[in-house]
């Protein structure tokens, strides 16, 4: 009983210790995952950046895989994902659309004249709104949404080759019976 | 050239901290008297060593020797030079020096407390030895992580311009808070080796009691400054008029505090009334031990705060496996020997003694340490159990604390009633009940004519605060130092909660000529002009502060651009008071003449840094005091 | 972005500040506080118009209650600081979610719901009572209660 009484404090100390070292090998602090996996896409309503009488809503996206992508032109890790987006759209045909968050329209339309226009219809989203309702934390952010209409994967920064081969596209296969 | 020569001296530190632990450490098993009379020279030499490496980096600083990766990271040619003194401890590798050099500091204070020793070693200088060898140990350890992972002599890849001192960090504040922090902090390990030195040596004695008590308040003493130091600093610089945020790092840095605080309070029963002494002794460990977690913490990334240092994982898991062996050695140490050391026997003492106040400070002390402990860690815990991401913040703390303080202080105000052993309860209650009456009184008085309103918390905790205060007046003469320290911490709760309940915040937009009214006083926004310093640009703006119709002051905040890493800093500007701050915040430019600002009115603020201040006297003046005491 | 905007607000301010001094600097510098306090007697006179709060409410309640909400709420991308605290532009894009909910009358629960709903337990600073946080929230209790034996042991 004794020596019992003893090794206690050692055990918490090393389950302490354990927990600690634990999270030093898997801890990413500044990696949330999406709180709305598995949710539906909110139902949002924005005008079409290239024509403000047309509407990009969540229910364009609904039907088949899509991926919702929101960027801007200010964000300096947007322009590097550009390529491999354009890449995803005319390569793999993957429909993408896009949400332009807190832009001037004038600059948007015109940069994606510039470096080509991987989106099937992009919506302003001028003050952020949408973006709040998305859960977003910045740009670029991806989200993989399911035939249904549900948030399957939320990507947080730039989308890279790596990324694409190991989660997106597996994801995109799965749910839109790609084989 | 100064890398080479700064390396080297770190090795030579290295060396003589190896010697340090051990020869004293072999002397002690053999029983040979000349190898444990190498531990002061050995102590001596580290220091040297590691100052003059110190030193070199500083110079490094100010001659700004940009070969060195270190101070290109940290420094720029027009940084001020005030700041590139002190930018040395800026970042990681450097503040880990400080922390090794403050321990040697420590370390050649505790050899110089004993009378030197002849060929005789008595036990006293014997628990001083191994005081110093553990204290080598410590050292060798983080020696190693500082050669190993950490090293701030490390050359510079390429040419390097300078990146500067981040903009925060420039300021008077930072001059001095760092330093007495880390005093503080490594202060705590003194307590921690002379208790191990006992524990190895023999038993729990007078003689450790009476050391480990005086260099605890000394390292209290700092760590106190420091943490007020912190919140003064933070409460100039992170422009939003808040003075403490349960940031995980300040955490870090209250958690040995109020472990110390305890200790200290349980020292008094061990050296003066005999009792309680593994108590004492595991507090000691324990103080230490979380200075130690508070550093593991603040270097490896686990946590998200404004404080932390950016750092990889690696350097995280050499600081764990240190925390680890140093933490689980003394644990062994204090296992393995308390049970061999028996309590003497005291006489008993009743529940209204002063025996039984001491001790249940040190618990709720301690509830309170474990209760920060856990909320700073919980988060993690729930991740590495992939149990989610939670967030435990301010309004936890804050709503978890409160009862704690309020209890902690209801007994702060009867125990320096109760006498030793068996005071006369009805006297007791009788004086306490008067003295809360009196409180009560002023306190409703006060809050009455100040609010013209009574708010719960406000008035609990000023009835509270004054009940302190009178009920130690009386041992002013017997106990200088508690008696100060204690109405420090009673001005610094009243400040803090006062400050709470009466501040008025006001966040506007304001065009140029118009003025915002808070509380008592209308602001008016004058102008703004270009500024530039010797590392900055920004634009000053100039505010009219009106009280009753005639000028109290003028308020210039400043918006500033740091050229070299392209950061935005706002600096608020304060016109303190006795009885408030007035706090002034641009925000942003909406448009051309006008700007959202934020005022603040905070009653009272400026009584949480003289309290604190206040509180580090007292504890001062508890060690000096002392000394001059005759032992009848 | 902001550093973009206080850039150019510094270049309006710096470009006018010639005229400014050639203006000032003949008259002289006690003429200038002469000017200065006949500048501050005209603004009393005139009674200018007032700041006005970036946050209005018509209800003091609301008004209390977006205080204490925009403190508890955490911004997301920031070094642990709350929403009130932060100029960060999601946390301001998040004060202004909170502050349109608040006028349109959502109770504390609902826009606490709504956040965690899109951004996780994670971004509420006071953790809420659950099966995962139940330890936390009776911790301190237990605790407290846990000291009684340890003193009434000590005689």
């Amino acid at each position: 009983m004794q020596t019992i009484k003893k090794i206690i404090p050692f055990l918490i100390l090393f389950a302490l210790l354990g927990i600690l070292g634990k999270e030093l090998f898997y801890a990413k602090p500044n990696e949330i995952p999406s709180a709305l996996l598995g949710e539906d896409l909110p139902n949002f309503q924005l005008p079409n950046l290239f024509s403000s009488k047309k509407v990009v809503a969540q229910k364009d996206l609904v039907g088949r895989v899509t991926l919702l992508n929101i960027w801007a032109t200010w964000c300096y890790a947007c322009s590097i994902e550009h390529p491999l987006l354009l890449k995803i759209s005319e390569k793999y045909h993957v429909p993408i659309y896009g949400i332009d968050y807190k832009d001037d329209p004038k600059d948007a339309i015109a940069w994606l004249v510039k470096n080509g226009n991987p989106y099937v219809m992009v919506g302003k989203d001028r003050l952020g709104n949408v973006a709040i309702d998305l859960g977003v934390y910045g740009t670029p952010e991806t989200f993989v949404i399911s035939p249904q209409g549900k948030i399957v994967y939320r990507h947080i920064g730039a989308i890279d080759q790596k990324a694409w081969d190991e989660i997106l596209y597996p994801l995109i296969k799965k749910y839109g019976n790609i084989a | 050239m100064i890398s080479l020569f700064g390396e080297i001296s770190l090795v030579f530190s290295l060396i003589f901290s190896l010697l340090q632990s051990a020869l004293p450490l072999w002397g002690y098993w053999r029983n040979n008297p000349y190898l444990l009379a190498c531990a002061r020279p050995s102590a001596w030499g580290q220091f040297i060593f590691i100052f003059i490496a110190y030193l070199l980096l500083t110079i490094a600083f100010v001659t700004n020797d940009f070969s060195i990766a270190y101070v290109g990271a940290n420094s720029h040619p027009t940084l001020p030079l005030m700041y590139r003194l002190t930018a040395v401890w800026g970042a990681h590798e450097g503040s880990i020096l400080l922390w090794i050099v403050i321990l040697n500091v420590w370390t050649v204070c505790v050899s110089l407390t004993s009378t030197p020793e002849g060929p005789r070693m008595t036990p006293c200088s014997k628990m001083i030895t191994l005081t110093l060898a553990i204290l080598g140990l410590i050292s060798f350890c983080f020696l190693c992580f500082l050669l190993l992972t950490s090293n701030p002599f490390l050359a510079a890849m390429g040419p390097q311009v300078g990146h500067d001192l981040n903009p925060l960090l420039q300021d008077p504040g930072f001059v001095i808070h760092p330093p007495m922090l880390y005093i503080g902090y490594v202060g705590f390990s003194v307590a921690f080796a002379i208790t191990l030195a006992t524990l190895i040596s023999g038993g729990l004695d007078h003689a450790w009691a009476q050391l480990t008590r005086r260099f605890t308040v000394a390292a209290w003493c700092f760590l106190t400054l420091g943490i007020t130091l912190g919140s003064w600093w933070a409460y100039r610089v992170l422009g939003w008029g808040g003075f403490w945020f349960w940031d995980p790092v300040e955490n870090a840095s209250l958690l040995p505090w109020l472990a110390g605080t305890a200790l200290m309070h349980v020292l008094i029963l061990a050296e003066k009334r005999n009792i309680a002494k593994a108590w004492a002794a595991l507090l000691a460990l324990i103080s230490f031990a979380l200075s130690l977690l508070g550093t593991f913490l603040v270097r490896s990334g686990l946590l998200i705060s404004a404080h932390t240092f950016a750092n990889d994982p690696a350097r995280g898991i050499f600081l764990l496996l240190l925390l680890a062996i140093l933490v689980t050695a003394a644990l062994a140490v204090y296992i393995v020997r308390i049970p061999n050391f028996s309590p003497t026997q005291t006489s008993p003492f009743s529940w209204f003694s002063r025996e039984r106040a001491l001790l249940l400070n040190s618990a709720l002390l301690f509830v309170a340490m474990m209760t920060i402990l856990l909320g700073t860690l919980y988060p993690l815990l729930l991740d590495a159990l992939h149990l989610g991401t939670i967030s435990v913040g301010a309004p936890y703390f804050n709503l978890v604390m409160m009862p704690l303080v309020l209890i902690a202080m209801a007994f702060m105000g009867i125990a320096p009633l109760c006498q030793w052993e068996k005071p006369t309860v009805k006297m007791v209650c009788a004086q306490a009940g008067k003295q809360f009456l009196i409180s009560l009184l002023i306190a409703t008085t006060l809050l009455w004519s100040v609010t013209d309103q009574l708010e719960i918390t406000a008035e609990i905790s000023l009835t509270l605060s004054i009940w302190i205060m009178l009920s130690v007046m009386n041992s002013f003469r017997r106990l200088p130092g508690m008696t100060i320290a204690h109405i420090g911490f009673a001005i610094m709760v009243i400040g803090i909660m006062l400050s709470g309940t009466l501040s008025k915040e006001r966040e506007v937009r304001l065009r140029l000529g118009n003025a915002v009214n808070i509380g008592p006083y209308q602001i008016f926004f004058i102008d703004t002009q270009g500024i530039s310093g010797s590392n900055y640009r920004g634009i000053r703006a100039t505010f009219d502060v009106i009280k009753n119709k005639r000028h109290v002051t003028n308020l210039y905040p400043e918006k500033r651009i740091y050229t070299v890493r392209d950061l935005v800093m706002t600096k608020v500007d304060i016109h303190p008071g006795i009885f408030r701050d007035l706090y002034i915040a641009l925000g942003e430019p909406l448009n051309e003449n006008d700007w959202s600002i934020r005022v603040y009115y905070k009653p009272f603020m400026r009584w949480v840094w003289f309290g604190g201040i206040i509180m580090m006297l007292g504890g001062l003046l508890a060690i000096f005091h002392r000394k001059k005491e005759i032992r009848v | 972005m902001i550093v973009a905007r206080i850039k150019s607000a510094l270049w309006i301010v710096t470009a006018q500040a010639p005229f400014r001094k050639r203006r000032l600097v003949w008259i002289g510098k006690g003429a200038n506080l002469l000017l200065l306090w006949i500048l501050l007697i005209a603004i009393f006179c005139l009674n200018m118009a007032h700041a006005e709060n970036l946050h209005p409410f018509t209800a003091p309640d609301d008004a209390s209650r977006f205080q204490q909400l925009t403190k508890e709420i955490r911004c997301v991308v920031c070094q642990n600081q709350n929403i009130a605290d932060s100029n960060a532009p999601l946390a301001n894009d998040l004060r202004e979610k909170v502050y349109q909910m608040v006028l349109e009358k959502k109770s504390n629960k609902e826009i606490k719901e709504y956040l965690v709903k899109r951004y996780g337990e994670f971004i509420l600073l006071q953790p809420r009572l659950n099966k995962l946080t139940f330890f936390l929230w009776v911790f301190p209790f237990l605790a407290l209660a846990g000291i009684l034996p340890f003193l009434l042991r000590l005689k």
